[in-house]
């Protein structure tokens, strides 16, 4: 029997990678999708593979959405309460990246960037679909954390404090909303994602040693790993399981890290950044 | 035998499940050994695995309450089999975790729940043999069978480990220091082996409950009954955890193609009680 069957799944940044896995995913589980992203044209890749899912485009819909932007997300979710009836589980994936720079020389413009397409959108979602989720008796927030944040990334502080600030918003939502039975949790992927792939291509020896390192050998594959660990957490299995970061990466996270540090002043999608366990 | 939550208020939905409908075949064709099926968190853990399907390996030194529980699992038309253990007893655990490999022909999943709690008494008067009790039984008992279950796993290329701790084991709690103790030494085991295992698809977990519908608490329950609703007017979730639909459920998603890239962590199944930790005031009691 399919795990999300009747359930209405909202998921950010659904176009690529850990995203694309969550959508494909929650679709073969029975799971109505709504997606977005901020390129139209990414979604689409996504149109086949959605296709090649037994009756899944009736219950797919790509919205275009910048997160960062409150009403433009905020609407996502109105408009997918609106087309399926309801919403029962939000996955708070998509995150605005900018280049790594040195705390000194890094432009407020970047913490506000980071900070609303990461913590900003994780509540905004939040804030708009409880009223539906009570009304449905329940619901599941994912909100999405970092190594780096873990680690205190050097050069992406943005980056780090952003991802902090979605556990912590994860901790209270928990505490808040645990008495409508919302359960809200965060996890940290080591995903085979779509920065991940594009920096391998440039960086191929440091990420094999990279992969080496991880307990598990490999990063997760977005749709049966990471998604998998996701599934757990907003299906039957995971009902008692609320306010917990969890680490959905192979063991990454208990490790020293392959290589050292990467260098200030490089894009991680193109340059030569270094990671300890990936870029997400 | 669940407890009626009398002074506190239940939250509208407290036993309305988020999903109605449920997959009943998440662990079909799998074998899970579980050690300390007597107790009631192997016990809601191996009633769960058995109706999704696996195929379940009691052990444990109590035979009447697994005899009991065999033809529970097996009325419902489950599978199980009673291999009598004492995992702390040196040679035990490997004789039995072969045993129940050779009864079903595979063995997938360990889940090993033998906490013990001897007496509920202050750190400072607790006796070394409470203490020694529990690491021989928990952390030694845990050990030998998950060096035992190791090359069944590889056989059938990996396998899932899940350690249970004590309630409030791993989050701390007044009166039970050799609990606690021996949880934080299962955690690190439990690091331990998914860094050394991960390479053979094995993956290693510890699974922390706190506020449990169990036998076992019901006198602690009973002999601070305001204490105790305190707590759960605090946790999120506002109500007891079930063995088998709590628990159990957090333990499958560990075992099942959810968890297959989760390892050497604590999963707290347990209703948000660990963020209210640094809030608890209780009082020094005996039970």
């Amino acid at each position: 029997m399919k795990r999300l069957e009747g359930k209405v799944a909202i998921v950010t940044g659904g176009t690529q990678g850990i995203g694309q896995g969550v959508v494909l995913r929650f679709l073969k589980e029975g799971a109505s999708v709504a997606y977005c992203s901020r390129n139209a044209k990414n979604n689409e890749a996504m149109v086949p593979l959605i296709a090649a899912i037994s009756g899944a485009a009736a219950r797919a819909r790509y919205i275009q959405a910048d997160v960062g932007v409150k009403d433009q997300i905020q609407g996502v979710v109105h408009q997918a309460a609106k087309l399926f009836g309801g919403v029962d589980i939000v996955i708070n994936n998509a995150q605005g990246i900018a280049p790594l720079r040195a705390i000194e020389e890094k432009p407020d413009a970047d913490y506000a960037m980071t900070l609303a397409t990461g913590f900003y959108h994780s509540l905004w979602t939040g804030q708009a679909a409880l009223p539906y989720m009570k009304q449905r008796g329940g619901g599941r927030i994912i909100n999405c954390s970092s190594h780096w944040a873990l680690q205190g990334m050097p050069y992406a502080s943005d980056y780090a404090i952003t991802k902090a600030a979605n556990e912590a918003l994860t901790r209270t939502m928990a505490n808040e909303w645990g008495r409508f039975n919302v359960l809200v949790n965060c996890f940290v992927p080591a995903g085979d994602s779509f920065a991940y792939k594009q920096y391998k291509t440039q960086n191929r020896k440091l990420c094999e040693a990279i992969e080496r390192n991880i307990p598990m050998s490999r990063m997760g594959d977005c749709e049966t790993d990471i998604a998998g660990g996701i599934l757990g957490l907003v299906s039957e299995n995971g009902r008692y399981i609320t306010g917990t970061t969890i680490y959905i990466d192979g063991g990454a996270w208990l490790v020293h890290p392959a290589e050292g540090e990467h260098e200030a002043g490089t894009d991680i999608h193109t340059g030569r950044a270094q990671s300890a366990t990936g870029v997400h | 035998m669940r407890l009626a939550l009398t002074s506190t208020p239940a939250a509208p939905n407290q036993r309305r499940a988020f999903t109605e409908k449920m997959a009943m075949d998440q662990l079909k064709g799998k074998v899970a050994a579980v050690t300390g099926p007597a107790g009631s968190t192997g016990r809601g853990i191996a009633l769960r695995f058995a109706r999704e399907g696996a195929k379940i390996a009691l052990i444990d030194r109590d035979a009447a309450k697994c005899d009991a529980l065999v033809k529970e699992i097996q009325t419902a038309g489950g599978t199980a089999t009673f291999i009598r253990a004492d995992v702390a007893a040196q040679g035990d655990a490997q004789r039995a975790i072969d045993a129940a490999a050779s009864e079903y022909g595979r063995l997938d999943v360990l889940v090993n729940s033998n906490w013990v709690l001897r007496s509920f008494m202050p750190l400072l008067e607790k006796p070394e043999e409470d203490f020694k009790a529990s690491m021989n039984a928990v952390f030694f008992g845990t050990l030998r069978a998950m060096r035992a279950a190791v090359p069944h796993m590889r056989k059938v290329g990996g396998g899932r480990i899940i350690n249970v701790a004590a309630p409030y084991g791993y989050t701390s709690f007044h009166n039970i220091a050799d609990a606690v103790s021996t949880d934080w030494s299962l955690q690190g085991l439990t690091r331990a082996a998914a860094v050394e295992w991960g390479k053979y698809q094995i993956l290693t977990n510890l699974l922390v409950p706190a506020l449990l519908d169990i036998p076992e608490f019901q006198q602690y329950r009973a002999d601070n009954p305001v204490y105790v609703d305190g707590l759960i007017k605090q946790m999120p979730l506002r109500r007891l955890g079930d063995p088998v639909e709590d628990l159990g459920g957090a333990a499958l998603l560990l075992a099942s193609d959810e968890g297959c890239f989760i390892t050497g962590q604590p999963i707290f199944s347990d209703g948000g009680q660990h963020l209210n930790t640094a809030a608890f005031k209780p009082r020094a009691r005996q039970a």
